[in-house]
């Protein structure tokens, strides 16, 4: 598994904006994180994350036209790239792999 | 119309968009914030929102800015310069473990040091300096009586000296008089109850700056003659005895007998001026009285704002000048001056002692240091060698420094730990040994740790420390490079540190000496106080005081009856073998008089003998188990036949020449007028004024007793001694035979005689300890001391001992070679030490009992324990040079 398989957060991030598809902005994002897996998480944690994904190449933005509300500022609509969702793919192979024959150990019934 | 958004905090925008990257990115994330500052804005409204921009602002700003770098850097792999930092500080910090006995060592030292100081400058602090605490605490002043010819220079003001001062000095805004006394309250339940309380002018609230937490204060007026008696409780007396009950103002009670109401309740802590609970109005009558007819008080007034103490003081002296003029009957001499209220509670003797412990614990505080960087000074010099390659192979000044720092601020912190640690505890137990109940001291004086004292104590060793563990990384860093590689190989540094940690060395043995001989001596007399023999019963012996007042016993027949009343009754109890009454008991004496012993002629007053006087019933001796030598007072010595008195073995041998005494004359008093008293008995010393003073100069042991019939006190001790068990246990039979007599009169203070000496002689322990605790640590850091010169100078001379030793010079020459060094040391620090010794002991010998200051034992000891110890600390490090390989040492050459 290389150096660049995701980290927990990371993936988390990935996902909720694939889940929210057209609407994926940071405070939308958040919220998601939020509802889906009950996490309340740091905005500047947030923000940092999705900047070392864009780093990476596992998602990109564009922006979209401001409201009064912003001031001026614009906003970000995130989407996950080609690459992003093939590390997802991935990484989702592995820990398939790893769980896979375990459900006695771990005292579930395979669903 | 659309309503324009709200804007969010100016500031905070500004701060957010400055802690984020430039353009869209950071463009985008205000906007965020700002989308959310609106959203909030609606939700919970402008305040929660701005402020929910602060905190958001903050933490973005706190990722972006300080964590995220941090992370970024451990992700690269620690990379370029901050790494290597870092691998220098954990270097040095990892070298603290290289030689963890000397390591640990240091950090004792500095702990130590740290602890021993601060702890006494807090006690120092409480004692003197903190003061009562109350408001404008700068603007109050005590003015004081001044007889210089009497060598009394606090001496209290008659009420009409306060009345001319209050309407003569412009300098102040109040003038307050206060004296103290017993108040007997009679409670809730009626049941009487004893407190110490204190008279007060009504504005003397006004002049300390306090208020009542219920109800109020004396008003004008209300301590005048004929004004209605009222009474303000304390805190504790409220919560104990009143059950915190809130109604309690405006009730009725009886104060010393008279009708009085509850006025209000004083805020938990206020105790002035030293203990007491309850206040009453002082009430005085300047013109109703004669001049010199009426009581004293102490006088507290506050300075008019902008007006000095210098200012005042003239004044104040003026107003005595014109005093003197114009009563010179009374005022005579009678200087005055003010003083503040921390000057007002110092005491001379005090000084003494606790100036000989500041003396001791500076002692320590330097002993520590030099120690301190003697260590670290051995530790660093080991490692020059080390920094010279790093300065050889280019390292700049910080990269040669930075692991000496690094070791150095390890251990610095680690001590510093320590240290408080030892701090805190040893305050709380110092001020718990002399706690009010123990020991009488006023309720200002508390003892915590005073926090800027504590730390400047850190600061000054961590300072010493640092400086000490930087010390020869400097030097190396400014030296040329190979001089120091080619010296460092030769073994014969040209670090020059030697002689100034040797002279150290000298000063801590002399130091630990002289506080060892102390604490000695200290020993020795706890040890003799605590298994001293008395002369009378202790254990056995139930105490208790009894006080009458003017009210209800007005005259000297009226109190005779009642104390043959009450000593009838205690001498009816069952299972009492002797019981009496006493105007004091051992070690708790009621007051002295000038005698004039018949035959003798003295020049003046002055030269009158000062002399302990009692009145004690008959059974008083008998209670107190001690044998009469002569006649005990009987029932025949009563007012109408001549006086008589029993007089103790030093008067007998002071003022009597050792003469048998019995048939002997002398006056109590000064007056030529007065009747001659004929000495019928001789006891033993009973320690009337306790064994606190013992060995002073001025101290005077000579006591003499006079019949209670024939001196009729209004305040008595009763002592009960029954024939078995705890003397506590006849408490409620005592309790009962007083208040058959009189269901108004409580009795007080009761304690064994045993529980009254230990509260006269604690101090003997406390002090003693306190003094057992700086020898020994001194003593520890001496042996340091020595221990860490040796073997700095050992380390520094293992090529040379590998030389001596391949050129076949055995162990013992090596180790003497080593222990020569360390003799001279020891043997010139000792001859200082014992000098010192000398020179301290004659100063604290006021807090020894029966030792004589220069005892022999003791110094013999001392000096022993220094040469064993001092062997010890020579013979580790001389040992290791002698296991030196002779190849080794020299192929590290």
């Amino acid at each position: 598994m290389g150096r660049d398989f995701p980290g927990e957060f990371e993936q988390m991030v990935l996902l909720a904006i694939l889940r929210l598809d057209e609407r994926a902005f940071a405070l939308a994002i958040l919220g998601e994180l939020d509802d889906q897996a009950g996490r309340r998480v740091s905005r500047g944690a947030l923000y940092k994350t999705l900047d070392r994904l864009e780093a990476k190449g596992l998602v990109t933005f564009t922006t979209e036209d401001t409201t009064p509300e912003r001031g001026g500022h614009p906003r970000r609509l995130f989407r996950v790239t080609a690459a992003g969702v093939q590390v997802l793919r991935s990484a989702r192979e592995v820990l398939f792999r790893l769980w896979d024959g375990l459900d006695p150990v771990l005292g579930e019934r395979p669903a | 119309m659309r309503r324009q958004p709200a804007s969010p905090p100016p500031l905070a925008e500004r701060l957010l968009r400055a802690a984020l990257p430039e353009g869209v990115v950071g463009d985008s994330i205000v906007g965020d914030a700002r989308e959310e500052f609106a959203a909030r804005t609606r939700a919970q409204g402008p305040r929660a929102a701005a402020l929910w921009y602060w905190t958001h602002t903050l933490r973005v700003a706190a990722v972006y800015r300080v964590v995220a770098p941090i992370e970024d850097n451990v992700r690269k792999g620690r990379q370029a310069e901050m790494g290597t930092l870092w691998k220098d500080l954990k270097l040095g910090a990892r070298s603290v473990l290289r030689m963890p006995g000397s390591a640990a060592i240091s950090v004792v030292v500095l702990a130590l040091g740290i602890g021993l100081c601060s702890s006494m400058f807090s006690i120092v602090y409480g004692l003197y300096l903190r003061g009562y605490g109350f408001p404008d605490e700068d603007r109050i002043v005590v003015l004081w009586g001044d007889l210089p010819k009497q060598g009394d220079t606090r001496r209290n003001l008659s009420i009409h000296d306060l009345a001319d001062y209050r309407a003569r000095a412009s300098s102040f805004e109040h003038v307050a008089g206060i004296s103290t006394g017993t108040v007997n309250l009679s409670g809730p339940g009626d049941e009487p109850l004893r407190y110490s309380g204190a008279f007060f002018t009504a504005n003397t609230l006004d002049v300390l700056g306090v208020r009542p937490i219920l109800g109020r204060g004396f008003a004008p007026g209300e301590d005048g003659p004929d004004a209605p008696l009222n009474v303000i409780l304390g805190y504790a007396a409220w919560r104990d005895d009143y059950g915190m009950d809130r109604s309690v103002v405006g009730r009725g009670v009886k104060v010393n007998g008279e009708l009085a109401t509850v006025i209000g309740v004083m805020p938990e802590g206020f105790r002035f001026p030293e203990s007491h609970e309850v206040w009453v109005p002082f009430r005085m009558d300047p013109l109703g009285t004669e001049r010199g007819s009426h009581s004293t008080g102490m006088i507290w007034a506050k300075l008019r704002e902008g007006v000095t103490r210098d200012q005042a003081e003239i004044e104040v002296a003026s107003i005595a000048r014109q005093l003197e003029v114009e009563h010179p009957e009374l005022n005579e001499g009678l200087a005055a001056h003010l003083e503040t209220t921390v000057q007002t509670n110092m005491n001379p003797q005090l000084n003494l002692i606790f100036g000989a412990m500041m003396v001791a614990v500076l002692c320590v505080l330097l002993v520590a240091c030099a120690n301190v960087a003697n260590l670290l000074l051995a530790r660093a010099a080991m490692r020059t060698r080390e920094a010279g390659i790093r300065a050889a192979l280019g390292g700049g000044r910080l990269r040669v420094m930075l692991p000496f720092f690094a070791e150095a601020m390890v251990l610095a912190s680690a001590g510093a730990l320590l240290g408080v640690a030892i701090t805190y505890p040893s305050v709380g137990w110092f001020d718990a040994m002399t706690a009010t109940e123990r020991t009488g001291r006023p309720y200002f004086m508390v003892f915590t740790v005073d926090a800027p004292i504590l730390l400047f104590v850190i600061g000054l060793t961590v300072f010493t420390a640092l400086a000490a563990g930087l010390a020869p990384a400097f030097k190396v860093s400014r030296a040329d490079v190979n001089t120091v590689l080619k010296d460092e190989g030769r073994g014969s540094s040209s670090l020059r540190l030697g002689r100034l940690s040797r002279a150290l060395v000298t000063a801590e043995v002399a130091l630990s000496c002289a506080l060892l001989v102390a604490a000695g001596l200290m020993t020795k007399s706890i040890a003799k106080i605590g298994s001293y023999e008395y002369d009378y019963r202790t254990d056995g012996l139930f105490t208790a005081r009894v006080g009458l007042f003017q009210a209800d016993y007005p005259d000297g027949e009226a109190r005779q009856r009642l104390w043959e009343e009450l000593l009838a009754g205690l001498r009816a109890l069952p299972g009492v073998q002797a019981a009496g009454l006493g105007s004091g008991v051992p070690h708790n004496g009621s007051g002295s008089t000038r005698v004039q012993v018949a035959g003798r002629v003295y020049a003046d007053v002055q030269s009158m003998p000062s002399i302990q006087w009692f009145s004690v019933s008959e059974g008083y001796f008998a209670a107190l188990g001690v044998e009469v030598e002569g006649r005990d007072f009987g029932p025949q010595d009563t007012r109408d036949v001549d006086l008589v008195a029993i007089v103790n073995q030093p008067m007998v041998d002071r003022y009597f020449d050792g003469k048998p005494p019995i048939g002997l004359r002398f006056r109590a008093g000064a007056a030529d007028t007065l009747p001659w008293l004929t000495v019928v008995g001789v006891v033993p010393d009973l320690h009337a004024d306790g064994l606190a003073g013992q060995g002073l100069p001025g101290f005077e042991p000579a006591a003499f007793y006079q019949p209670l019939r024939q001196s009729v006190p209004s305040f008595a001790s009763i002592l009960v001694a029954p024939i078995s068990g705890d003397a506590l246990a006849v408490t409620a039979d005592v309790r009962g035979v007083v208040r058959r007599i009189d269901p108004d009169l409580p009795i007080y203070n009761v304690y064994t005689q045993a529980q009254v000496i230990d509260r006269s002689v604690w101090f003997y322990s406390v002090f003693g300890t306190v003094f057992i605790a700086f020898g020994l640590a001194a003593l520890f850091m001496a042996s340091v001391g020595l221990y860490g010169v040796l073997s700095f100078a050992v380390s520094r001379r293992t090529h040379e001992m590998g030389i001596r030793m391949a050129l076949g010079a055995g162990a013992r020459d090596v180790i003497a070679l080593v222990a020569r060094q360390g003799a001279s040391q020891l043997a010139v620090g000792l001859g200082l030490g014992m000098a010192l010794a000398f020179g301290i002991t004659r100063l604290i010998g006021i807090l020894m009992f029966e030792v004589d200051p220069q005892d022999p034992v003791i110094f013999g000891s001392v000096f022993l324990t220094i040469v064993l110890v001092g062997a010890a600390a020579a013979y580790v490090p001389a040992r290791r040079a002698t296991v030196v390989d002779p190849v080794e040492a020299l192929r590290a050459g």
